[in-house]
């Protein structure tokens, strides 16, 4: 046997193919058994390139100005500012409303063809209503790589809200029970999805969504969702055992269109908010208690 | 064989280590034959208990021959490799008529690449059998498949493609496979792929015949280890694939599936499972649309384009009337369609009011949706009307401000300028829109016509100039209205 062909050399090559798969972002479309290595924890393809020391030096010190700026409003702002303690009815705080075009590029736009599992596009624009205009096309043709089953979605998030210095955060919306849209849609259902901060990186992919449905046509229409509606879902995938979000602990907002129809879809949203309405007394819309049966079996 | 780097994959999954040492034994072993020269390949062959273990049980098998063909593959590319880095002494040495090791240089992919290049070689172009996994597509169950096939062909060009159709298709595969029901798993997954060109996609009772089609009382596991370990698994996978395919085109299963899917995976199946979760779930959802949509849809596209505006138009005293293009014109050269025109007394009435200098807009084509049917409406509108609308915000902020919060409006002192301006729903920030229409060929001619037809009921309309702002196909979509007027009025 040649030094090549030893078992040994063999399985030192296996070890290196190993350290080459990594799993898109997309596995759900795959068996969850597949899954034995992940290059990040985050399930991302590949960990974002690091610049070169003198790149990364210069942005750091260019940034020590502005950061500083912005920490010194923050301590402004506890010791000024009086906190919301309690809400009463009707209380509300607008989350974004999109008549700038600073608030609109807040948000990151990413569709199947991203990542070479489907054909649609998408953007979030500023339009010329001075509003937030999330627009594309969905194509639903399912790219015959032998994996991917289905296709078609397009989905706008904000970007993890960040202290001065670049420490990452979350909001608190504790207080409100139910959150606000003023949009006009295409007669297509809306998903919103709501992720949270939590530490151990098993909860990282949990996410509560709750459709927003709408009507189509030159009306506006406000909707209102109260979170004891939102489901809890990992990986795409609906959960036996539910959860109440975490409010406090808000990480992301995103907007997500996936539905049957095929062809261009479009959603002028003007602005979200949060508010506090007493009539929603609801704690959960979904069976909370431990069904011995039911989960015993499934 | 298919092959397929997918293995590499799989190898490391399915560790159990009750079966680890087994898999590495046979692992070296193969690895040991293949680097042999082929004339004392012959000589070595399976050890006959390990043979026997591997036909007796065929899981097992498939496992077997799953990690036989990931070590050949590995073999094969460190050959590759070899062979590529002495290319250019082999090939000097090979002119003397030895046969050398020729093999192209790939470009560098991933592996995940590669697996899915692989994949699309396997795949056969419209096999109904899903390909998530490819080392369970054998040749044997290709023929099966081809067979359920011609039979669903055959079936659709003698009796058309309707529900009957489709049912008696099930009836005779059934009836010719009266004891094994071989090939069971193949013809459901070629019955899925066929459902839609029968048009029973979203229907139940399909779906259930469908799944009578796998024997009854055979499939139950007897104790908890086959349970967990997926007793019957092609066909639990069939299953749940068939429950997805359900899931995707929003049939909600009832008690009778379930009792059919019991009586042939037993209650604990992981199949069954499948089927509780979405009797728990889509009940659920299944009224939660505050505009609801007809479980059916009408085929007919005049009854689609008033749902659509029904669904669209916020006036409940809205009048839909339905016109036809022949009947209001004279012309012989107009296209023969129909229009779907919704307009309201009130819009009526703001059409009146509004001033014959100032122009209206025809706008359009926007697109609608109702589920997966697509259409495109034309609205007629004014400029907002920005006066009204101003005063009513401007009230509406000093309402909101703390320093009003004491000075109370006495009866007598009351103004009739402190009464706040009624404000239709029509009259919104971008836009007062005056009428809506559906047509079907979304021609300019056929919104010629309908404007012509309101003239009738709305006499200003004459009078007043009218501006078409049509879309074309290949033009990128646009917002409604516009508010930049209000806008910059109010800051």
């Amino acid at each position: 046997m040649s030094a090549l062909t030893s078992p040994r050399s063999l399985l030192k090559n296996v070890a290196e193919n190993f350290n080459q798969i990594s799993i898109f972002k997309r596995s759900s479309t795959r068996r969850s058994t597949v899954i034995v290595y992940q290059k990040t924890k985050s399930g991302r393809d590949e960990e974002p390139e690091k610049p070169p020391l003198r790149k990364a030096a210069s942005a750091a010190f260019k940034s020590i100005i502005p950061e500083t700026k912005k920490f010194i409003t923050e301590q402004k702002d506890i010791w000024t500012r009086s906190p919301m303690i309690e809400c009463e009815h009707g209380n509300y705080e607008v989350l974004c409303r999109f008549n700038k075009q600073s608030e609109v590029d807040k948000w990151i736009v990413s569709t199947d063809s991203d990542n070479k599992g489907g054909k649609s596009t998408a953007e979030f624009t500023f339009s010329k209503n001075k509003t937030g205009w999330f627009h594309g096309n969905i194509c639903k043709e399912v790219p015959k790589d032998g994996l991917t089953k289905y296709a078609g979605w397009a989905n706008i998030t904000t970007k993890t809200p960040k202290k001065s210095f670049f420490r990452e955060t979350n909001w608190d919306w504790s207080l409100f029970n139910c959150i606000v849209f003023k949009v006009r849609g295409d007669g297509r259902p809306y998903n919103i999805v709501l992720g949270c901060n939590f530490y151990y990186d098993v909860n990282w992919l949990n996410r509560w969504t709750f459709p927003l449905y709408t009507r189509g046509g030159p009306y506006w229409q406000i909707s209102k969702l109260p979170f004891s509606r939102f489901y809890l879902s990992h990986h795409g995938r609906i959960q036996d055992i539910q959860e109440y979000p975490c409010l406090s602990l808000v990480n992301s907002l995103g907007i997500t269109v996936m539905d049957s129809a095929e062809g261009p879809f479009s959603l002028e949203i003007e602005s979200i908010a949060l508010m506090y309405d007493v009539n929603l007394t609801e704690k959960h819309a979904y069976e909370l208690f431990e069904d011995r049966n039911f989960q015993g079996n499934c | 064989m298919p092959q397929s780097n997918h293995d590499v994959l799989y190898f490391v999954v399915d560790i159990d280590y009750f079966y680890m040492f087994y898999y590495f034994s046979l692992f070296y072993y193969r690895l040991c034959v293949s680097s042999l020269p082929t004339s004392s390949k012959k000589m070595l062959s399976l050890p006959s208990k390990l043979m026997n273990h591997a036909i007796a049980k065929q899981p097992l098998k498939h496992m077997l021959s799953k990690h036989l063909l990931a070590a050949e593959v590995w073999h094969k590319r460190t050959l590759s490799s070899k062979s590529n880095g002495i290319t250019d002494t082999n090939l000097k040495n090979s002119v003397n008529g030895k046969k050398s090791v020729e093999m192209k240089q790939e470009p560098t992919l991933s592996s995940v690449d590669k697996a899915r290049q692989m994949n699309l070689k396997n795949q056969v172009i419209d096999s109904s059998l899903p390909n998530h996994d490819p080392q369970r597509i054998t040749s044997e169950s290709r023929k099966l498949e081809v067979k359920a096939k011609s039979l669903l062909k055959q079936i659709a060009n003698e009796k058309g493609t309707d529900k009957a159709a489709f049912l008696y298709a099930i009836n005779t595969y059934i009836s010719q496979e009266t004891l094994y029901r071989r090939g069971a798993v193949e013809f459901i997954y070629s019955a899925m792929h066929e459902m839609k060109t029968f048009g029973v996609n979203r229907d139940l009772t399909a779906y259930k015949a469908l799944l009578q089609v796998f024997p009854e009382g055979k499939m139950i596991p007897r104790n908890i280890w086959q349970v967990e370990f997926m007793h019957y698994p092609r066909q639990q996978q069939c299953g749940i694939d068939m429950l997805e395919q359900m899931e995707v085109n929003g049939v909600i299963p009832d008690d009778e599936f379930g009792v059919l899917l019991k009586n042939r995976f037993g209650s604990t199946a992981h199949v069954t499972r499948k089927y509780l979760r979405m009797m728990y779930w889509l009940p659920k959802f299944k009224n939660i649309n505050p505009y609801p949509i007809p479980y059916i849809l009408p085929t007919d596209p005049i009854q689609i384009a008033l749902f659509m505006l029904k669904r669209m138009c916020v006036d409940q005293e809205t009048k839909y009337s339905v016109l036809k293009t022949t009947e209001l014109e004279e012309n012989s050269t107009q296209e023969d369609t129909y229009i779907v025109s919704a307009q309201s007394p009130i819009q009526q009435e703001l059409l009146s009011k509004h001033n014959c200098n100032l122009p209206l807009f025809v706008e359009g084509p926007y697109p609608v949706y109702l589920r997966y049917l697509q259409k495109h409406y034309f609205l007629l509108r004014a400029e907002p009307n920005i006066k009204i609308l101003r005063q009513k915000k401007q009230q509406e902020i000093e309402e909101e401000k703390e320093k009003n919060m004491f000075e109370w409006i006495n009866f007598f002192d009351e103004d009739y300028k402190s009464i706040k301006p009624v404000v239709s729903v029509h009259e919104q920030e971008d836009s007062t829109i005056l009428a809506l229409c559906i047509t079907g060929t979304c021609s300019k001619s056929s919104v010629q016509t309908w404007i012509r037809w309101l003239e009738k009921s709305n006499p200003n309309l004459t009078t007043t100039p009218v501006l078409f702002k049509l879309l074309s196909e290949d033009h990128e979509m646009e917002v409604i209205g516009d508010n930049r007027a209000f806008q910059e009025q109010s800051t």
